[in-house]
């Protein structure tokens, strides 16, 4: 298909279409949107998208993406700094902070355990975790991952991995709905998951 | 009762367009050889299994020269009507919607249509290989319970998964320590979701299996006996009988979880799991006897039967419903005495759609309809 259009529109289309969730008719679809519209618009698109990119890093604490070091989260200091909630991804976070229920710090591992896509503990942010919780003063770890089984073996693979550290390990609830994605739970249902929460000592 | 109001056909495979509206009872679709009347009762089937019972490739069912097809149907289960359209493409795969709203899961769609189909093809659930018994299962359990399906889907996930680490694991030699570490949480969910899995399965095996026991005295033989087990690849099943759902999970729990202990070097060095629900197999038997080895083919085709009758009558005891019959091409295997015993054991409240090449195969009664179908066209009701 992009080989009708002019070589410059066929590359922005196919530089669209390795986004997320863009096939080649969205892409196509924003190519033109772009194109058609004041030039403003695209410069102050194209240099938000290098300015996120150039400034955005990783918290050198908890690996939440940020624009300063350490994050607002971990640099607030009137959080409880004794409770560290480890999710998969940044969003987990912002739908986190929604529910209004939680005023611990995070932990964000990139990821989930998922060996078919070659993905293992190396390539998620564990050894920091494992770092973090031998120097501070962290009582508690809870794991959030979603309930899926990539999910639930990661909040395994933890649980068995911090057991030895003599930290408190738990695991929220099942309140959520089974297979669904953490930042798609309303929020009520995530502060009863939360609230639920349960100690993970045997396994 | 559950009751097929409207189907519509829309490039399925030998139908351009179709548009049916059956009667609440009893539907003769007759027609010669070739005709289309398996294709009309396999497109009734896939919105109730949300596949077809005689391919796994979606694309065969595409009328040949076009690009995909589609199936819909106004259903009632009991007063709740529902309508059900299923859209596949050949390059965006297969759809679903249920009361216009597009269904992102499968599992969400299935179960909303109950049926049962019987074909001439059943022997396979004797003679064939174990796969056709546990799609057997699966389907049926699964047209009921949207947590089977999660469960089974769940399940074939980790597996895939667990095999995958094992595969690495005897690659790279790791050490104890690691392979544990690694494999644990994935074996921890195999016997838990496995449990879940097999538990359901032996529950409702003892429910089927006395139907089609009772199924087969009233309709077949009532000197001989039809007994349906579960053959498990990881354990006896001694001891587990009186147990009731939960506690029968918890027995299947610690069993799986021994036997993916005890196996684990052995899957090591094969690099796959072999213990689980996914090895499990069903043995029929006639008289007490393994019908694969011992049953005459006369009795073989009386068990498919009595099985099938026994499905219909266990989805009844679970939805509370009786779910659509399609019966292929099943009366003319029959004697005159055994087609009346089956269409009275089956027929009376249910809606019931059956092929024949004859007319005189079928005995109507008062109600019902009778279509003609012709070169992928169908016309009636002729009576
Ligand atoms: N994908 C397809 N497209 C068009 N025709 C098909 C397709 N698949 C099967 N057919 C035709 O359907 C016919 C078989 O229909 P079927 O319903 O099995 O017959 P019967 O009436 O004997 O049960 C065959 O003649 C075959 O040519
Ligand atoms: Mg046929
Ligand atoms: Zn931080």
């Amino acid at each position: 298909m992009p080989a009708f259009f002019a070589p410059s529109m066929a590359r922005l289309i196919e530089e669209l279409s390795k986004l997320p969730g863009i096939g080649p008719k969205s892409a196509q679809r924003l190519a033109l949107h772009l194109v058609k519209g004041a030039e403003e618009d695209v410069r102050s698109l194209a240099e938000a998208l290098m300015d996120a990119k150039t400034t955005v890093q990783h918290c050198s604490i908890c690996s939440n993406l940020t624009d300063s070091d350490p994050c607002e989260i971990c640099g607030d200091g009137s959080r409880r700094e004794d409770l560290v909630c480890v999710v998969e991804d940044p969003s987990d976070v912002v739908a986190m902070e929604r529910t209004r229920d939680y005023d611990g710090l995070y932990h964000v591992l990139h990821g989930l355990i998922s060996p078919m896509d070659g993905v293992g503990p190396d390539e998620l942010r564990v050894k920091n975790l494992l770092d973090r919780l031998r120097e501070d003063e962290v009582q508690e770890v809870i794991l959030a991952t979603d309930p899926t089984v990539e999910g639930e073996a990661t909040a395994m693979y933890l649980a068995r991995l911090l057991r030895p550290l003599g930290v408190k390990v738990t695991r929220i609830a099942r309140g959520l709905p089974e297979g669904g994605d953490l930042d798609y739970a309303d929020e009520a249902t995530l502060s009863r998951a939360l609230r639920g929460r349960y100690s993970v000592d045997s396994g | 009762m559950m009751q097929l109001q409207k189907l519509t056909l829309k490039n399925y495979r030998s139908y351009e367009s179709l548009d049916l509206q059956p009667d609440r009872h009893v539907n003769v679709l007759v027609g010669r050889n070739a005709a289309g009347k398996t294709n009309l009762l396999e497109s009734i089937h896939y919105l109730a299994a949300g596949r077809s019972h005689r391919t796994h490739r979606d694309a065969e069912l595409v009328r040949w020269g076009e690009q995909g097809f589609f199936i819909s149907a106004i259903a009632c289960a009991g007063t709740v009507r529902h309508t059900i359209e299923c859209a596949y493409d050949d390059s965006r795969g297969k759809s679903f919607r249920l009361n216009g709203v597009a269904q992102k899961r499968l599992s969400n769609v299935i179960g909303t249509v109950n049926a049962v189909i019987f074909s001439p093809d059943d022997l396979y659930l004797i003679k064939g290989g174990p796969e056709g018994r546990r799609a057997l299962m699966d389907t049926e359990i699964g047209q009921i319970s949207r947590g089977y399906r999660r469960a089974l889907a769940r399940y074939s996930r980790v597996l895939a998964q667990r095999n995958d680490i094992l595969k690495k694991i005897s690659r790279s030699r790791s050490s104890g320590v690691t392979a544990e570490l690694m494999s644990a949480p994935w074996e921890e969910q195999l016997a838990d979701i496995g449990a879940r899995i097999v538990a359901v399965r032996l529950v409702m095996l003892r429910r089927w299996g006395e139907c089609a026991q009772r199924m087969y005295e009233r309709v077949v033989d009532s000197q001989e006996t039809l007994t349906v087990r579960y053959k498990c690849s990881f354990s006896a099943l001694d001891g587990s009988l009186e147990l009731s759902l939960p506690d029968l999970r918890e027995w299947v729990r610690e069993k799986l979880s021994g036997a993916l202990e005890e196996a684990r070097p052995r899957e090591i060095e094969r690099g796959y799991t072999l213990v689980g629900p996914q090895r499990d197999d069903l043995q029929v038997c006639v008289n007490g006897r393994d019908a694969r080895r011992f049953a005459s083919q006369g009795q073989q085709r009386s068990a498919i039967l009595a099985l099938r009758i026994g499905e219909v009558k266990w989805m009844q005891q679970e939805t509370g419903r009786k779910p659509l019959l399609l019966l292929d091409d099943v009366m003319s295997e029959l004697d005159a005495a055994r087609a009346r015993r089956l269409s009275t054991s089956v027929g009376a409240e249910g809606q019931t759609f059956i092929t024949c090449t004859d007319l005189s195969e079928v005995d109507l009664g008062d109600t019902g309809a009778i279509w003609e179908i012709r070169d992928g066209e169908v016309t009636g009701p002729v009576k």
